[in-house]
């Protein structure tokens, strides 16, 4: 269930003061201030980072415990650039307004430079990553392992013209559904790994299977399904051309 | 009554070593001068995507030649890498230096210098040796938060920064070193 503004609004106004910030200037400077994230759609832990996004006259960026807070001024917010990104998109679908109303959401259109620019991130991590792989704690492994695929679903869904939702809905949608995302996200990064790096892509996958806390038979089967259809639609693609 | 002045920590010349050489990982995405005026200059009929497999390995440049072939329908209908231009130079990739901070950590513990518990961050690391209100701590924070951008990105004006900060780190590395080569 979505919280209510009056919650979120009480949420935000304490973790502001928390570190010091004056909530009643932020408020005043912005023409909206918009919640967004797993706690404006209402599926954060009660611990989780409040995100907001303040359009108003400053750019800004605050990031601590507990709070991202973002500013976008009036011109950017209205500018082509931004309505077609990937932050715009999420907070028209997902974003709940304390302060404003949304007047800008007809314009928002994911365009193909956010797409672009996901693939692009994508590609650079997995050209750079084998290099690492090797030398990088386990730790640092299983964190790429999660960015990789979370950025790789991220994408899919961009392409399609779909607003990518809280991270917590992407993580969960891999472990509920045993249809086409992990298939794709498979497919995907095998193709964006290079010919020369099987065992950096091997080890990936193996790292992206053993991310969720489920029976160990479910993981198993993910793992042996989606790698045998993503292999095969490597293949298939490659034997047409 | 005289007031205390705090000394500055003594850190083993083996751990400013370990850090100098870690740091190399980071510093070697910056040293293309990619801020200065001659990287800026786009080489002549070369594309940014082109000039920065330059020097790659034949094989590697090959599998990056072929990648768009594999795009599938829809992308071609959007053309998207039209839009696969760089908000800074062409030189400097974001996620490399995200790798390299880790390997800069990894490093680190792999030569017993820190625990994962100690340090999980870039900052941590210079928090935990120098002390939370040492400048080059600071530099590391702010390094961090120049670095990390927002929904994947960073815009040029924030890796302008984290250059910033990461020569700073290494001019007061550099005078820590000093300092305890003269002791």
């Amino acid at each position: 269930m979505r919280p209510s503004k009056k919650y979120l609004k009480h949420l935000l106004i304490e973790r502001l003061t928390e570190i010091g910030l004056d909530s009643a200037r932020i408020f005043d400077e912005a023409s909206e201030v918009i919640v967004f994230g797993s706690m404006a759609v209402g599926i954060s832990r009660t611990d989780s980072d409040i995100d907001v996004l303040c359009i108003g006259e400053g750019q800004y960026k605050i990031k601590r415990p507990f709070l991202d807070l973002i500013g976008v001024p009036v011109r950017e917010a209205n500018s082509k650039e931004w309505l077609q990104g990937e932050l715009a998109s999420h907070v028209a679908k997902y974003g709940t307004w304390l302060k404003g109303a949304p007047q800008w959401l007809h314009a928002v259109r994911i365009g193909p430079s956010v797409v672009a620019q996901k693939r692009r991130r994508i590609r650079r991590f997995m050209r750079f990553l084998p290099l690492a792989w090797s030398r990088l704690e386990p730790c640092f492994r299983e964190k790429y392992s999660i960015k990789l695929r979370r950025e790789t679903q991220r994408l899919i869904l961009l392409e399609q013209r779909i607003p990518v939702p809280p991270t917590k809905v992407l993580d969960d949608s891999w472990t509920t559904t045993l249809a086409r995302p992990p298939y794709e996200v498979i497919y995907r990064l095998r193709q964006l790994a290079l010919e020369t790096c099987g065992a950096f892509i091997e080890d990936l996958l193996d790292h992206i299977d053993t991310h969720f806390s489920k029976p160990a038979h479910q993981q198993s089967i993910i793992s042996t399904r989606s790698r045998q259809i993503g292999t095969l639609l490597v293949n298939r693609r490659r034997e047409k051309q | 009554m005289k007031a205390k002045v705090k000394k500055p920590r003594r850190i083993p010349r083996k751990i400013l070593e370990a850090i100098d050489e870690a740091l190399k990982e980071i510093e070697v995405h910056f040293t293309f001068d990619a801020f200065g005026s001659e990287s800026e200059e786009t080489v002549e009929g070369v594309e940014p995507e082109e000039a920065e497999l330059e020097g790659v390995e034949p094989e590697r440049v090959e599998a990056e030649r072929v990648e768009p072939e594999h795009q599938s329908e829809e992308d071609e209908v959007d053309d998207y890498d039209d839009y696969d231009e760089d908000p800074y130079p062409s030189s400097i990739s974001a996620e490399e230096v995200e790798v390299s901070i880790d390997l800069f950590i990894s490093e680190l513990v792999q030569k017993g210098v820190i625990t994962r518990e100690i340090a999980t961050s870039f900052s941590e690391v210079f928090e935990h040796f120098f002390g939370w209100d040492h400048q080059i701590t600071k530099n590391a924070q702010a390094f961090e938060e120049e670095i990390e951008g927002y929904f994947g990105s960073i815009n040029y004006e924030e890796m302008r920064s984290a250059h910033s900060s990461i020569t700073q780190i290494r001019t007061i590395l550099d005078q820590e070193m000093g300092r305890s080569a003269t002791k």
